[in-house]
Protein backbone atom coordinates (compact mmCIF):
# COMPACT_ATOMS: atom_id res chain seq x y z
CA UNK A 1 0.00 0.00 0.00
CA UNK A 2 1.25 3.15 -0.72
CA UNK A 3 0.67 6.80 0.87
CA UNK A 4 -0.11 9.52 -1.19
CA UNK A 5 -0.43 12.93 -0.40
CA UNK A 6 -2.46 15.01 -3.24
CA UNK A 7 -1.20 18.77 -2.79
CA UNK A 8 -3.53 21.12 -4.37
CA UNK A 9 -4.62 19.91 -7.27
CA UNK A 10 -1.82 19.49 -9.61
CA UNK A 11 0.81 17.50 -7.67
CA UNK A 12 0.53 14.68 -5.64
CA UNK A 13 3.52 13.65 -2.87
CA UNK A 14 5.15 10.10 -3.19
CA UNK A 15 6.49 9.54 0.02
CA UNK A 16 7.79 5.98 -0.80
CA UNK A 17 9.69 7.81 -3.95
CA UNK A 18 10.00 11.22 -2.44
CA UNK A 19 9.30 12.58 -5.02
CA UNK A 20 6.58 15.60 -6.60
CA UNK A 21 4.76 14.71 -9.46
CA UNK A 22 3.24 16.39 -11.94
CA UNK A 23 -0.69 14.99 -12.53
CA UNK A 24 -1.92 16.49 -15.98
CA UNK A 25 1.63 15.10 -17.14
CA UNK A 26 3.30 12.96 -14.88
CA UNK A 27 6.79 15.36 -14.93
CA UNK A 28 8.53 13.82 -11.76
CA UNK A 29 10.74 16.04 -9.09
CA UNK A 30 12.77 14.22 -7.04
CA UNK A 31 13.51 15.58 -3.60
CA UNK A 32 16.56 15.04 -1.30
CA UNK A 33 15.55 13.09 1.74
CA UNK A 34 15.94 15.31 4.69
CA UNK A 35 13.52 18.01 2.58
CA UNK A 36 11.01 15.19 2.05
CA UNK A 37 10.76 14.28 5.93
CA UNK A 38 10.16 17.99 6.63
CA UNK A 39 7.65 18.03 3.43
CA UNK A 40 5.68 15.06 5.28
CA UNK A 41 6.07 16.85 8.60
CA UNK A 42 4.64 19.82 7.35
CA UNK A 43 1.20 17.89 5.56
CA UNK A 44 0.76 15.82 8.75
CA UNK A 45 0.47 19.09 10.60
CA UNK A 46 -1.69 20.98 7.69
CA UNK A 47 -2.49 24.09 8.78
CA UNK A 48 -0.35 24.06 11.85
CA UNK A 49 2.86 25.37 13.45
CA UNK A 50 5.68 23.05 12.89
CA UNK A 51 8.97 23.91 14.70
CA UNK A 52 11.90 24.60 14.19
CA UNK A 53 12.87 21.93 16.68
CA UNK A 54 10.88 19.18 15.67
CA UNK A 55 12.07 19.91 11.83
CA UNK A 56 15.51 19.28 13.09
CA UNK A 57 14.75 16.12 14.41
CA UNK A 58 11.95 14.71 11.86
CA UNK A 59 14.78 15.59 9.47
CA UNK A 60 17.93 15.17 10.50
CA UNK A 61 18.79 14.59 14.21
CA UNK A 62 16.87 11.49 13.78
CA UNK A 63 19.41 10.19 11.58
CA UNK A 64 22.42 11.28 13.97
CA UNK A 65 22.69 14.05 11.81
CA UNK A 66 22.92 17.97 13.27
CA UNK A 67 21.51 20.69 11.12
CA UNK A 68 22.13 24.79 11.71
CA UNK A 69 19.21 26.70 11.37
CA UNK A 70 20.93 28.05 7.82
CA UNK A 71 20.55 24.82 5.97
CA UNK A 72 16.84 24.55 7.67
CA UNK A 73 15.77 27.76 5.86
CA UNK A 74 17.65 26.19 2.57
CA UNK A 75 15.48 23.09 3.06
CA UNK A 76 12.31 24.82 2.92
CA UNK A 77 13.82 27.49 -0.07
CA UNK A 78 14.16 24.65 -1.68
CA UNK A 79 10.96 22.70 -0.85
CA UNK A 80 8.99 25.87 -2.17
CA UNK A 81 11.32 25.85 -4.90
CA UNK A 82 10.47 22.31 -6.16
CA UNK A 83 6.74 22.99 -5.44
CA UNK A 84 6.82 25.96 -7.41
CA UNK A 85 8.56 23.89 -10.15
CA UNK A 86 6.01 20.74 -10.00
CA UNK A 87 2.92 22.63 -9.25
CA UNK A 88 3.61 26.12 -10.41
CA UNK A 89 2.52 27.38 -6.36
CA UNK A 90 3.76 30.07 -5.04
CA UNK A 91 6.47 31.16 -1.84
CA UNK A 92 2.94 31.45 0.33
CA UNK A 93 2.68 27.51 0.25
CA UNK A 94 4.55 27.54 3.72
CA UNK A 95 4.72 30.18 5.65
CA UNK A 96 7.33 31.60 7.36
CA UNK A 97 6.72 32.05 11.20
CA UNK A 98 10.16 34.17 12.26
CA UNK A 99 12.19 32.43 15.18
CA UNK A 100 9.34 29.79 15.18
CA UNK A 101 8.44 27.70 12.55
CA UNK A 102 6.74 27.08 9.25
CA UNK A 103 2.85 26.07 8.88
CA UNK A 104 2.05 24.47 5.00
CA UNK A 105 -0.64 26.99 3.76
CA UNK A 106 -4.29 25.82 4.97
CA UNK A 107 -5.76 27.29 1.89
CA UNK A 108 -4.24 24.27 -0.60
CA UNK A 109 -5.96 21.23 -0.31
CA UNK A 110 -3.93 18.15 0.98
CA UNK A 111 -5.69 14.88 0.76
CA UNK A 112 -4.34 11.71 1.61
CA UNK A 113 -5.07 8.55 -0.22
CA UNK A 114 -3.47 5.17 -0.36
CA UNK A 115 -2.82 3.22 -3.35
CA UNK A 116 -4.09 -0.71 -2.82
CA UNK A 117 -2.39 -3.05 -4.80
CA UNK A 118 -4.03 -5.79 -7.01
CA UNK A 119 -2.82 -8.72 -5.50
CA UNK A 120 -1.21 -9.40 -2.60
CA UNK A 121 1.92 -11.29 -4.73
CA UNK A 122 2.02 -7.39 -6.22
CA UNK A 123 1.49 -5.93 -2.57
CA UNK A 124 4.18 -8.11 -1.18
CA UNK A 125 7.01 -7.26 -4.52
CA UNK A 126 5.69 -3.69 -3.81
CA UNK A 127 6.25 -3.66 0.29
CA UNK A 128 9.99 -5.38 -0.59
CA UNK A 129 10.95 -2.93 -3.55
CA UNK A 130 10.12 0.23 -0.38
CA UNK A 131 12.22 -1.59 2.04
CA UNK A 132 14.74 -1.79 -0.06
CA UNK A 133 14.59 1.42 -1.24
CA UNK A 134 13.71 2.99 2.15
CA UNK A 135 16.77 1.40 3.83
CA UNK A 136 19.05 2.19 0.69
CA UNK A 137 17.63 5.18 1.02
CA UNK A 138 18.38 5.84 4.54
CA UNK A 139 21.69 4.61 3.84
CA UNK A 140 22.54 6.75 1.18
CA UNK A 141 21.28 9.79 4.06
CA UNK A 142 23.20 8.63 6.51
CA UNK A 143 26.76 8.85 4.02
CA UNK A 144 25.53 11.95 1.88
CA UNK A 145 24.29 14.30 4.78
CA UNK A 146 26.91 16.04 5.30
CA UNK A 147 27.76 16.83 1.51
CA UNK A 148 23.98 17.58 1.26
CA UNK A 149 24.29 19.97 4.03
CA UNK A 150 27.58 21.65 2.63
CA UNK A 151 26.12 21.65 -0.79
CA UNK A 152 22.76 23.60 0.49
CA UNK A 153 24.79 26.35 2.41
CA UNK A 154 27.01 26.77 -0.28
CA UNK A 155 24.76 26.74 -3.42
CA UNK A 156 21.38 28.49 -2.37
CA UNK A 157 22.67 30.14 0.61
CA UNK A 158 22.65 33.62 -0.98
CA UNK A 159 19.04 33.50 -2.67
CA UNK A 160 17.69 32.23 0.82
CA UNK A 161 18.80 34.34 2.84
CA UNK A 162 16.80 37.45 1.66
CA UNK A 163 13.16 38.90 1.91
CA UNK A 164 10.82 37.16 4.52
CA UNK A 165 13.06 34.53 5.51
CA UNK A 166 16.32 35.69 6.11
CA UNK A 167 17.52 34.15 8.98
CA UNK A 168 19.35 36.43 10.85
CA UNK A 169 18.99 34.83 13.97
CA UNK A 170 21.16 31.87 14.85
CA UNK A 171 19.87 29.16 15.99
CA UNK A 172 19.66 29.62 19.95
CA UNK A 173 22.15 27.96 22.10
CA UNK A 174 21.12 24.55 23.10
CA UNK A 175 19.05 24.38 26.02
CA UNK A 176 19.77 21.62 28.73
CA UNK A 177 16.53 19.79 27.59
CA UNK A 178 17.68 19.86 24.09
CA UNK A 179 20.91 18.25 24.45
CA UNK A 180 18.75 15.87 26.17
CA UNK A 181 16.23 15.17 23.02
CA UNK A 182 19.49 15.41 21.22
CA UNK A 183 21.42 13.01 22.62
CA UNK A 184 17.90 11.00 22.54
CA UNK A 185 17.73 11.28 19.57
CA UNK A 186 21.02 10.03 18.67
CA UNK A 187 20.39 7.04 20.75
CA UNK A 188 17.32 5.97 19.35
CA UNK A 189 19.51 5.22 16.28
CA UNK A 190 21.18 2.53 18.33
CA UNK A 191 17.80 1.20 20.28
CA UNK A 192 16.35 -1.55 18.51
CA UNK A 193 13.33 -1.24 19.61
CA UNK A 194 12.26 2.72 20.46
CA UNK A 195 11.31 4.58 17.60
CA UNK A 196 10.85 8.37 17.22
CA UNK A 197 7.47 9.55 18.68
CA UNK A 198 7.18 13.20 19.65
CA UNK A 199 4.23 14.65 19.70
CA UNK A 200 2.23 15.57 17.29
CA UNK A 201 4.29 13.60 14.91
CA UNK A 202 4.05 10.85 12.87
CA UNK A 203 6.21 7.68 12.88
CA UNK A 204 8.63 8.19 10.60
CA UNK A 205 8.30 6.32 6.78
CA UNK A 206 11.38 5.67 6.03
CA UNK A 207 13.37 4.92 9.62
CA UNK A 208 17.36 4.65 9.07
CA UNK A 209 17.91 1.86 11.94
CA UNK A 210 14.93 0.30 13.29
CA UNK A 211 14.95 -3.19 14.32
CA UNK A 212 11.06 -3.95 14.94
CA UNK A 213 8.75 -5.63 13.07
CA UNK A 214 5.71 -3.80 12.98
CA UNK A 215 5.91 0.36 13.07
CA UNK A 216 1.98 1.84 13.70
CA UNK A 217 1.05 5.08 12.53
CA UNK A 218 -0.21 7.83 15.45
CA UNK A 219 -3.93 8.64 15.20
CA UNK A 220 -3.76 11.69 13.18
CA UNK A 221 -3.37 9.10 10.31
CA UNK A 222 -5.83 7.11 9.16
CA UNK A 223 -4.03 4.49 7.49
CA UNK A 224 -3.70 0.51 8.90
CA UNK A 225 -0.92 -0.64 10.68
CA UNK A 226 2.08 -1.67 8.18
CA UNK A 227 4.12 -4.59 8.60
CA UNK A 228 7.84 -3.77 7.54
CA UNK A 229 11.44 -5.87 7.78
CA UNK A 230 14.02 -3.02 8.28
CA UNK A 231 17.27 -3.19 6.91
CA UNK A 232 19.86 -4.26 9.53
CA UNK A 233 22.32 -0.96 8.68
CA UNK A 234 25.64 -0.50 10.13
CA UNK A 235 26.00 1.75 13.62
CA UNK A 236 28.01 4.91 12.57
CA UNK A 237 29.33 4.13 9.37
CA UNK A 238 30.64 7.13 8.84
CA UNK A 239 32.83 6.61 12.20
CA UNK A 240 34.39 2.99 11.20
CA UNK A 241 34.74 4.34 7.93
CA UNK A 242 36.76 7.50 8.69
CA UNK A 243 38.33 4.96 11.65
CA UNK A 244 39.63 2.51 8.82
CA UNK A 245 40.87 4.93 6.58
CA UNK A 246 42.93 6.66 9.42
CA UNK A 247 43.43 3.16 10.18
CA UNK A 248 45.20 2.63 6.96
CA UNK A 249 46.86 5.97 6.40
CA UNK A 250 48.48 5.23 9.64
CA UNK A 251 49.63 1.57 9.44
CA UNK A 252 51.29 2.44 5.45
CA UNK A 253 52.89 5.43 7.16
CA UNK A 254 54.20 3.19 10.01
CA UNK A 255 55.37 0.42 7.32
CA UNK A 256 57.26 2.54 5.03
CA UNK A 257 58.37 4.72 6.30
CA UNK A 258 60.33 1.38 9.04
CA UNK A 259 61.90 0.44 5.49
CA UNK A 260 65.34 1.23 6.81
CA UNK A 261 67.17 2.09 3.40
CA UNK A 262 64.79 4.66 2.93
CA UNK A 263 66.40 7.50 4.82
CA UNK A 264 69.70 6.89 2.86
CA UNK A 265 69.98 9.63 0.10
CA UNK A 266 71.73 8.80 -3.49
CA UNK A 267 75.08 10.58 -3.23
CA UNK A 268 76.44 8.97 -6.77
CA UNK A 269 77.99 6.36 -8.15
CA UNK A 270 80.90 3.57 -7.27
CA UNK A 271 81.54 1.79 -10.42
CA UNK A 272 78.53 0.67 -11.37
CA UNK A 273 77.12 0.97 -8.09
CA UNK A 274 74.97 3.41 -7.07
CA UNK A 275 75.67 4.67 -3.27
CA UNK A 276 72.83 5.15 -0.88
CA UNK A 277 74.56 7.07 2.64
CA UNK A 278 72.85 8.39 5.68
CA UNK A 279 72.57 11.53 6.74
CA UNK A 280 75.91 13.37 8.48
CA UNK A 281 78.10 11.19 6.71
CA UNK A 282 81.48 11.26 5.00
CA UNK A 283 81.58 11.79 1.37
CA UNK A 284 82.27 7.91 0.13
CA UNK A 285 85.28 9.49 -2.09
CA UNK A 286 87.06 9.91 0.87
CA UNK A 287 86.65 6.88 2.37
CA UNK A 288 89.39 4.74 2.91
CA UNK A 289 88.12 1.22 1.80
CA UNK A 290 86.90 3.00 -1.71
CA UNK A 291 89.25 1.23 -3.45
CA UNK A 292 88.46 -2.27 -1.86
CA UNK A 293 84.49 -1.50 -2.30
CA UNK A 294 85.15 -1.04 -6.12
CA UNK A 295 86.14 -4.13 -6.78
CA UNK A 296 82.67 -5.74 -6.50
CA UNK A 297 80.90 -2.64 -8.10
CA UNK A 298 81.79 -3.99 -11.75
CA UNK A 299 77.95 -4.99 -12.19
CA UNK A 300 74.82 -2.58 -11.19
CA UNK A 301 74.50 -2.93 -7.96
CA UNK A 302 73.06 -0.91 -4.70
CA UNK A 303 75.56 0.10 -1.64
CA UNK A 304 74.47 1.52 1.08
CA UNK A 305 77.00 2.89 3.48
CA UNK A 306 76.68 3.94 7.04
CA UNK A 307 78.95 6.33 8.55
CA UNK A 308 79.13 8.95 11.49
CA UNK A 309 81.50 11.25 12.30
CA UNK A 310 83.91 11.02 15.58
CA UNK A 311 83.61 7.15 14.83
CA UNK A 312 86.12 4.91 13.19
CA UNK A 313 83.31 1.92 12.03
CA UNK A 314 81.78 2.18 8.66
CA UNK A 315 79.68 -0.03 7.24
CA UNK A 316 78.93 -0.94 3.26
CA UNK A 317 75.81 -3.31 2.23
CA UNK A 318 76.41 -3.93 -1.06
CA UNK A 319 72.58 -5.92 -2.37
CA UNK A 320 72.21 -7.13 -5.94
CA UNK A 321 68.81 -4.67 -5.76
CA UNK A 322 67.93 -1.72 -3.86
CA UNK A 323 66.00 -2.75 -0.44
CA UNK A 324 62.78 -2.04 -0.59
CA UNK A 325 59.54 -3.61 1.30
CA UNK A 326 59.04 -6.31 -0.82
CA UNK A 327 62.49 -7.18 -2.14
CA UNK A 328 63.92 -10.58 -1.29
CA UNK A 329 67.37 -9.08 -1.11
CA UNK A 330 70.87 -10.49 -1.62
CA UNK A 331 73.06 -8.45 0.17
CA UNK A 332 76.67 -9.00 1.50
CA UNK A 333 77.99 -7.10 4.32
CA UNK A 334 81.41 -5.53 5.36
CA UNK A 335 82.55 -3.85 8.52
CA UNK A 336 85.53 -1.57 8.41
CA UNK A 337 87.17 -0.90 11.59
CA UNK A 338 89.82 1.92 11.38
CA UNK A 339 92.53 3.26 13.45
CA UNK A 340 93.09 -0.77 14.91
CA UNK A 341 95.04 -0.27 18.01
CA UNK A 342 94.49 -4.02 18.71
CA UNK A 343 91.53 -3.55 21.01
CA UNK A 344 90.87 -7.06 22.25
CA UNK A 345 87.57 -8.22 23.30
CA UNK A 346 88.10 -8.92 27.01
CA UNK B 1 25.24 -1.19 -3.21
CA UNK B 2 28.17 -0.14 -4.77
CA UNK B 3 28.45 2.33 -1.35
CA UNK B 4 28.48 -0.91 0.74
CA UNK B 5 31.37 -2.77 -0.85
CA UNK B 6 33.14 0.26 -0.69
CA UNK B 7 31.97 0.42 3.11
CA UNK B 8 32.94 -3.33 3.60
CA UNK B 9 36.05 -3.11 1.64
CA UNK B 10 37.83 0.10 3.45
CA UNK B 11 36.92 -1.84 6.69
CA UNK B 12 38.42 -5.20 5.40
CA UNK B 13 41.51 -3.43 4.00
CA UNK B 14 41.92 -1.26 7.61
CA UNK B 15 41.84 -4.48 9.76
CA UNK B 16 44.15 -6.88 7.37
CA UNK B 17 46.27 -3.95 7.50
CA UNK B 18 46.31 -3.19 11.01
CA UNK B 19 47.10 -7.07 11.41
CA UNK B 20 49.88 -7.18 9.08
CA UNK B 21 51.60 -4.07 10.85
CA UNK B 22 51.59 -5.28 14.19
CA UNK B 23 52.95 -8.56 12.84
CA UNK B 24 55.42 -6.58 11.44
CA UNK B 25 56.67 -4.60 14.00
CA UNK B 26 56.73 -7.21 16.96
CA UNK B 27 56.70 -10.49 14.89
CA UNK B 28 61.04 -10.82 15.59
CA UNK B 29 59.80 -10.74 19.20
CA UNK B 30 58.03 -13.76 18.43
CA UNK B 31 60.17 -15.72 16.15
CA UNK B 32 62.69 -15.24 13.55
CA UNK B 33 64.96 -16.97 11.36
CA UNK B 34 67.18 -15.50 9.24
CA UNK B 35 70.94 -15.72 7.37
CA UNK B 36 73.72 -13.03 6.03
CA UNK B 37 77.25 -13.15 5.05
CA UNK B 38 79.74 -10.01 6.63
CA UNK B 39 83.24 -9.25 6.41
CA UNK B 40 85.03 -7.51 9.83
CA UNK B 41 87.85 -5.77 8.24
CA UNK B 42 90.57 -4.37 10.73
CA UNK B 43 94.05 -3.02 9.79
CA UNK B 44 95.42 -6.57 11.36
CA UNK B 45 93.44 -9.12 8.62
CA UNK B 46 89.57 -9.66 7.80
CA UNK B 47 87.36 -12.18 9.66
CA UNK B 48 84.63 -13.44 6.75
CA UNK B 49 81.44 -15.13 8.57
CA UNK B 50 78.30 -16.97 7.06
CA UNK B 51 76.00 -16.45 10.12
CA UNK B 52 72.55 -18.81 10.91
CA UNK B 53 70.33 -17.04 13.84
CA UNK B 54 67.40 -18.20 14.81
CA UNK B 55 65.54 -16.88 17.72
CA UNK B 56 62.65 -18.08 19.21
CA UNK B 57 60.96 -16.42 21.70
CA UNK B 58 63.32 -16.14 24.16
CA UNK B 59 65.99 -18.40 23.71
CA UNK B 60 67.65 -18.65 20.32
CA UNK B 61 71.28 -20.00 18.16
CA UNK B 62 73.74 -18.56 15.86
CA UNK B 63 76.01 -20.18 13.72
CA UNK B 64 78.93 -18.83 12.38
CA UNK B 65 81.00 -20.75 10.00
CA UNK B 66 83.89 -18.88 8.27
CA UNK B 67 87.60 -17.72 9.11
CA UNK B 68 90.18 -15.09 9.80
CA UNK B 69 93.09 -14.01 7.54
CA UNK B 70 95.50 -12.29 9.53
CA UNK B 71 98.04 -9.65 7.71
CA UNK B 72 100.41 -12.18 6.69
CA UNK B 73 98.25 -14.43 5.43
CA UNK B 74 97.98 -16.98 7.94
CA UNK B 75 94.21 -18.40 8.13
CA UNK B 76 92.43 -19.64 11.11
CA UNK B 77 88.74 -21.62 10.62
CA UNK B 78 85.91 -20.38 12.61
CA UNK B 79 82.97 -23.04 13.10
CA UNK B 80 80.90 -22.67 16.19
CA UNK B 81 77.52 -21.96 17.19
CA UNK B 82 76.04 -20.14 20.41
CA UNK B 83 73.51 -21.12 22.05
CA UNK B 84 71.90 -17.86 23.83
CA UNK B 85 69.26 -16.57 26.10
CA UNK B 86 67.33 -13.16 24.92
CA UNK B 87 66.16 -10.78 26.48
CA UNK B 88 64.78 -7.27 24.84
CA UNK B 89 63.58 -4.18 25.28
CA UNK B 90 61.80 -2.78 22.09
CA UNK B 91 64.33 -2.97 19.27
CA UNK B 92 67.91 -3.45 22.06
CA UNK B 93 68.45 -7.57 22.38
CA UNK B 94 70.61 -8.53 25.49
CA UNK B 95 71.91 -12.32 24.24
CA UNK B 96 73.30 -14.06 27.64
CA UNK B 97 75.26 -17.11 26.21
CA UNK B 98 74.30 -20.43 27.65
CA UNK B 99 76.57 -22.96 25.89
CA UNK B 100 79.49 -22.29 23.11
CA UNK B 101 79.90 -25.19 20.59
CA UNK B 102 83.13 -25.66 18.85
CA UNK B 103 83.21 -27.59 15.86
CA UNK B 104 85.75 -29.99 15.42
CA UNK B 105 87.44 -27.62 12.25
CA UNK B 106 87.45 -24.56 14.28
CA UNK B 107 90.48 -23.81 14.76
CA UNK B 108 90.67 -20.21 16.02
CA UNK B 109 93.91 -19.87 18.70
CA UNK B 110 92.63 -18.06 22.20
CA UNK B 111 94.97 -14.84 20.88
CA UNK B 112 93.21 -14.73 17.48
CA UNK B 113 89.20 -15.07 19.00
CA UNK B 114 90.03 -12.55 21.75
CA UNK B 115 90.85 -10.13 19.33
CA UNK B 116 88.39 -10.84 16.71
CA UNK B 117 85.22 -12.36 18.89
CA UNK B 118 83.44 -10.88 22.08
CA UNK B 119 83.47 -13.21 25.03
CA UNK B 120 79.93 -13.65 24.30
CA UNK B 121 80.97 -15.96 21.45
CA UNK B 122 83.44 -17.55 23.15
CA UNK B 123 82.37 -18.39 26.21
CA UNK B 124 78.82 -19.08 28.33
CA UNK B 125 77.48 -16.69 30.83
CA UNK B 126 79.03 -13.80 28.98
CA UNK B 127 76.04 -11.16 27.35
CA UNK B 128 76.45 -9.12 24.18
CA UNK B 129 74.55 -5.97 23.16
CA UNK B 130 72.69 -4.81 20.19
CA UNK B 131 69.82 -3.76 17.83
CA UNK B 132 67.65 -5.78 15.81
CA UNK B 133 65.25 -4.05 13.68
CA UNK B 134 63.16 -5.10 10.50
CA UNK B 135 63.98 -3.51 7.43
CA UNK B 136 61.69 -5.20 4.88
CA UNK B 137 59.42 -8.20 5.06
CA UNK B 138 62.15 -10.49 4.63
CA UNK B 139 64.96 -8.93 6.64
CA UNK B 140 66.17 -7.63 9.61
CA UNK B 141 69.16 -5.39 10.25
CA UNK B 142 71.99 -6.10 13.01
CA UNK B 143 73.71 -3.00 14.35
CA UNK B 144 75.94 -2.67 17.03
CA UNK B 145 75.37 1.21 18.21
CA UNK B 146 74.70 3.12 15.11
CA UNK B 147 76.61 1.25 12.23
CA UNK B 148 74.73 -1.51 11.47
CA UNK B 149 76.64 -4.95 11.28
CA UNK B 150 74.91 -6.66 8.86
CA UNK B 151 71.69 -7.77 6.72
CA UNK B 152 70.40 -11.20 7.79
CA UNK B 153 67.75 -12.37 5.29
CA UNK B 154 65.05 -15.14 5.89
CA UNK B 155 65.42 -17.88 3.01
CA UNK B 156 62.41 -19.32 2.21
Amino acid sequence: MKRIYIIGDNVKFILSEKCLVRLDNDTKVKLRASAAFCLLLMLENHGKLVTHDDLYKFGWERFGMTASLNVLHNTIFYLRKMLNQAGDFDNGIIETIHRRGFIFNLQVAVALTYINMDTPEEEETIQAEEHDQNSDEAEDFLFSAESEMAEQQNSDAPRALTGKDTPQETRPAPRQGDETESVKAKSEMKSSSETYSSPGLIQPEVVAINYSASVRTSDNLSGPAVNRKRAVTFPWPRYILLLSILLVVACSLIIFSSVSPGNYVNTGKLGACEVYQNNRAYDFKNLKMVDYLSRFCKEPRVLYLTNYPYSNKVSAINCREKISLFSDDICYSNYFIYKDTGYHHD
Amino acid sequence: MIKRILFLSTVGLAIALTAFTIWYQYGITFGFSCSGNVNFHRESGILRLSTKLNIDGNSGTLSMNGFVIRQDGARENVNRTVVFTSHHAGLRYTWISDEVLASIDDRLSPETASAWLPQFYRQPESKVELFISRININSVMLSGEFVPYYVCTQRH
